[in-house]
């Protein structure tokens, strides 16, 4: 079970992973169109009013393909002979779990939470947020980082297969490649959307 | 299957073949002799070999036949390749 959350890398074939990982991605843009969500980067998503189920499998596209395309660059700088295809399903499978994180926006939920915070906190009134807001506020906040640790450690995993990377210059590297990603993934989705 | 000690267990520094006997006509030869590199690999190490050999090298069989992906495979090859290149140096 370890292995196919954590290190599904190690085991699977890639042409497995990579049907999962397209399966996977067109669901994952078709939840975020139906629970009204958007990813505006590849690390963060945020609810919208109407979501469109062309942008919404553009963006993941988007996110997908800048994720590969600086984990490719890192996975080449630390072993020659990674190969495109084990850095593909590792950026497509990895972000499958960040995908759950729109069934927090069903029939509007985060949305309304995120107002109800938002007006709070433009009032003034932050030390005064009731418990109905505060409480699911808290576990939204405490589910979007169990996802984002668990689609880091997938990402890893599947880099450090794919690149046999090993040390710290392999984790600056890595590090340094979602982090450009992140940013430009923000552009590229800025300017289409 | 006996597993062949190649590391000395008080000091650890590899250890050399210093008496060879036939087993027909019980002629003993002594000497020191060193450890080929490939008796010198754990015996893991020295049956992922024997199995890539089995399967004329390739590693697309191998990883389908240990059940793992081919990266994984091919990881584990550099790993002892870098350990015999340790070990001739």
């Amino acid at each position: 079970m370890k292995t196919l959350l954590f290190k599904p890398f190690e085991k699977y074939s890639e042409q497995k992973l990579l049907i999962v990982g397209i399966i996977g991605t067109l669901i994952g843009a078709f939840l975020t169109y139906i629970f009204n969500c958007k990813f505006t980067r590849a690390l963060k998503i945020i609810p919208i009013d109407d979501a469109s189920i062309g942008l919404s499998v553009i963006n993941s596209i988007v996110i997908v393909c800048c994720l590969t395309l600086f984990l490719f660059i890192a996975a080449k700088y630390t072993y020659k002979r990674t190969r495109f295809i084990d850095i593909l399903v590792t950026a497509m499978v990895a972000y499958m779990p960040l995908y759950i994180l729109t069934l927090l926006n069903i029939n509007n939920n985060l949305k309304i939470l995120t107002e109800d915070a938002i007006k709070h906190a433009s009032l003034e009134l932050a030390n005064q947020v009731p418990l109905n807001i505060h409480i699911p506020l808290l576990l939204v906040r405490l589910l979007n980082f169990a996802i984002l640790a668990w689609f880091i450690a997938l990402l890893y995993n599947g880099f450090k297969t794919a690149a046999n990377a090993k040390g710290t210059k392999a984790i600056v590297v890595f590090a340094l490649a979602i982090l450009l990603a992140d940013i430009v993934s923000k552009i590229i989705i800025h300017q289409l959307n | 299957m006996k597993k062949l000690p190649v590391n000395c267990p008080s000091c650890e520094s590899p250890l050399v073949a210093s008496q060879l006997s036939c087993s027909e006509c019980e002629t003993v030869i002594s000497g020191s002799y060193s450890l080929p590199v490939l008796l010198q690999l754990s015996k893991d190490d020295q049956d992922f070999i024997f199995e890539f050999i089995l399967t004329s090298g390739s590693l697309k069989k191998m990883a389908a036949k240990m059940e793992k992906s081919y990266p994984t495979v091919r990881n584990k090859l550099d790993d002892i390749l870098e350990k015999i290149n340790q070990l001739k140096n």
